[in-house]
């Protein structure tokens, strides 16, 4: 939506979305704090910023946290554009309800705003543009590429069933991450790496694609109100426990002094490895307990942190009604997954690998190198997004709209038909289902050879199902087996993406953990890890990222699992 | 809450507004599920040809919004234990079974 309008500034526009407009990703269900430098809370937007802070503590921070695989420039540029994007925000309409400090930040930097209004802000500016036109139910099903340059795209109308053709000067994919390949999820299903796997397929760099990022304390059960992330917030809140089936607590083997309130990555890292090892909890996950705090300080959280705790709510869900008595019982949590901070490899203008395509937002890689902090996801959605989309109007406007041979075109919508057609043999739900499983153990919290070897073996079996997939109902409109096919082939696109990345990175970083390399390899790893497609094959290369000079690996927080084990 | 395995009886309008019916369905649940739940159960195990729409499961992107026994809901936030009947939101234009798009393009009333 964020690159819609400012792609309307050069031209007509066209959005193709898979559900409806504007809530249809992720940004909807954040209840969002947006990362802004502090100074900068304080001057422009009335908010009790710290002035002590600068862009450069800020970018530093990024950096450090991400263990030093962001790009230096893709950093900075989000630093320095961040806050106008909250001040752009705060003249929709868009209420900033206060400041808060998160872990990994130096100073108090987010600013707590509603996805829900964020939303609804962004939706309006985009129907008051008379030459945007928005296409719902509507699924990307691949980039046409025509004479070396993006051209157009081969799009589904789900709701009619048929495959077509938009020809555009320009593509932007703006299209979130892959959350969907994995059973626990805090996202919509939706997510399944459309637009990444497009772009892979068309021929773009992917970079950063073993990070995916698991939210620790994640609901596990009861099912109703699994992935809901109520109980993270809560455990960074209050002074929380996180326990296995031993009833132990196991945070003090990896970082001692933050404990529970450590960053995401270390967090999820600890509870894969007391799972992996065999002390998890009864659905396979970790305890959260508040049961040593007093029951009326635990109902007092409410009103010093009401964005977090107040009534007990969590979207549409009275969570009273679902947890255990907190005082008495632990609840039962995951890491579930939460964010994609790899994706398309961009330039600081959005540009990605082929010209003409753009891409910003969750699925574009280089700015959390190998994991986020809070506050940069949904900054990253309209920083990226606002960038991605004026370039792109710019190259529309200067270059026009490319000629797409009407043969290539046929073959194209030809072979998409014949694809939705599935007449073959495999049931797309246990393909979804067993490749989300398989990635969950494999490619997922914890990874070892044996298991990355098992699930390049799995990919071979994919691959031959993916190509007999069987849509199970005769209906020729809404059919949902449409959805599955689509959205099982671009997992698999990202899940081989995430495998070889994961297969390479023969050491422990950030959101990527290898229980056969535990500890960090400066030496050798402040890489990133680079893919692109070639015919089918893979091509995977790395290079030294575009930040480390002068950085010391003594800065490095810890070396996983090992303090006081 | 109850946590136990059972079958329940879910009542689904079906087709279009020139065509419609409803359909009972026999479906396994566990413990307490959302309506969501046991629609994807449905289209995942006894029917493949059942349309519904289904995106964020908080209940804030406001578009999966149904019926449930008479009153207007958001499926992925309504709970269900036992029997109950599920049909469209009659605001909006009727696709198919359950699935409706708003043609205002405003899409599905967010909640606050």
């Amino acid at each position: 939506m964020r690159a819609a309008v400012e792609a309307s500034c050069f031209g007509d526009v066209i959005v193709v979305t898979k559900g409806f407009a504007g809530v249809d990703g992720a940004t909807v269900t954040a209840q969002a704090d947006i990362a802004v430098e502090s100074g900068y809370c304080r001057e422009t937007l009335s908010l009790e910023g710290d002035p002590d802070d600068s862009m450069d503590i800020f970018a530093e921070d990024m950096l450090r946290e991400g263990e030093y695989l962001g790009d230096e420039k893709i950093v900075s540029e989000y630093v320095c554009k961040s806050g106008d994007e909250v001040r752009y925000l705060s003249q929709k309409g868009v209420k900033l309800r206060g400041l808060v400090k998160n872990p990994g930040h130096s100073y108090p930097r987010g600013v707590w705003v509603s996805g829900v209004e964020l939303c609804k802000a962004l939706k309006k500016d985009v129907l008051s543009r008379s030459n945007v036109k928005i296409c719902e139910h509507t699924l990307l099903m691949d980039i046409v590429i025509e004479e070396g340059r993006a051209a157009g795209a081969i799009c589904f109308d789900f709701i009619e069933g048929t495959a077509f053709l938009i020809s555009a000067g320009s593509v932007v994919v703006c299209s979130g991450g892959a959350m969907g390949l994995y059973p626990y999820i805090t996202a919509p299903d939706g997510l399944t790496g459309d637009g990444m796997a497009a772009a892979f397929r068309a021929g773009a760099q992917l970079v950063d694609m073993e990070f995916p990022m698991f939210l620790p304390y994640s609901i596990l059960n009861p099912k109703i109100v699994r992935g809901v992330t109520f109980t993270h917030d809560l455990a960074m809140t209050l002074d929380s426990r996180a326990l296995n089936r031993e009833g132990a607590r196991f945070m003090d083997k990896w970082d001692p002094i933050r404990m529970e309130h450590t960053t995401r990555d270390i967090n999820a890292a600890a509870a894969g490895y007391e799972i992996f090892e065999g002390r998890g909890s009864s659905d396979g996950g970790v305890y959260l307990s508040l049961a040593h705090i007093p029951n009326n300080i635990i109902e007092y959280s409410a009103k010093w942190f009401p964005e977090t705790i107040a009534e007990w709510k969590c979207g549409g869900f009275d969570l009273k009604k679902y947890l255990p008595d907190l005082s008495r019982d632990a609840i039962e949590t995951i890491p579930a997954c939460h964010f994609w901070n790899g994706g398309i490899k961009i330039n600081a203008e959005g540009e990605t690998s082929i010209p003409g395509l753009y891409a910003g937002g969750e699925g574009t890689g280089s700015l959390h190198g190998a994991n986020r902090i809070s506050g940069n996801g949904v900054g990253q959605a309209l920083v990226w997004g606002a960038i991605a989309g004026r370039s792109a109007g710019k190259c529309s406007k200067k270059l026009g709209r490319p000629n797409i041979s009407a043969n290539k075109a046929k073959m194209m919508l030809q072979e998409k038909s014949e694809m939705i057609r599935g007449k073959g043999k495999e049931d797309p739900v246990q393909i979804n289902r067993e490749l989300r499983s398989m990635s969950w153990e494999c490619i997922g919290l914890v990874r070892t050879q044996e298991r990355l070897d098992k699930f390049g073996k799995y990919l071979e079996q994919v691959k031959q199902q993916l190509m007999e997939q069987r849509v199970r109902s005769e209906c020729a409109r809404a059919n949902r087996d449409w959805l599955l096919m689509i959205q099982n082939q671009n997992l698999y696109e990202i899940a081989r993406a995430v495998h070889s990345a994961a297969t390479e990175r023969k050491e422990s970083r950030g959101a990527h953990f290898r229980y056969d390399y535990k500890k960090p390899d400066d030496k050798n790893w402040t890489q990133n890890i680079f893919l692109r497609l070639k015919g089918d094959e893979i091509i995977v290369s790395s290079s030294a990222a575009n930040n480390y000079k002068g950085r010391t690996p003594s800065l490095r927080k810890r070396e996983y699992g090992t303090k006081g084990a | 809450m109850n946590t136990s395995v059972r079958t329940i009886i879910v009542n689904v309008s079906r087709g279009t507004s020139d065509d419609g019916s409803f359909q009972k369905y026999h479906v396994d649940i566990e413990g307490t599920m959302s309506v969501m739940q046991v629609l994807n159960e449905i289209h995942e195990k006894i029917d493949p040809s059942l349309a519904f729409y289904a995106s964020c499961r908080l209940g804030k992107c406001g578009s999966c919004k149904v019926k449930v026994d008479g009153k207007l809901c958001l499926s992925c936030t309504t709970p269900v234990e036992g029997d109950f009947t599920v049909e469209p939101d009659p605001s909006g234009r009727l696709i198919r079974d359950l699935l409706v798009v708003w043609d205002d393009q405003k899409g599905g009333e967010i909640n606050g």
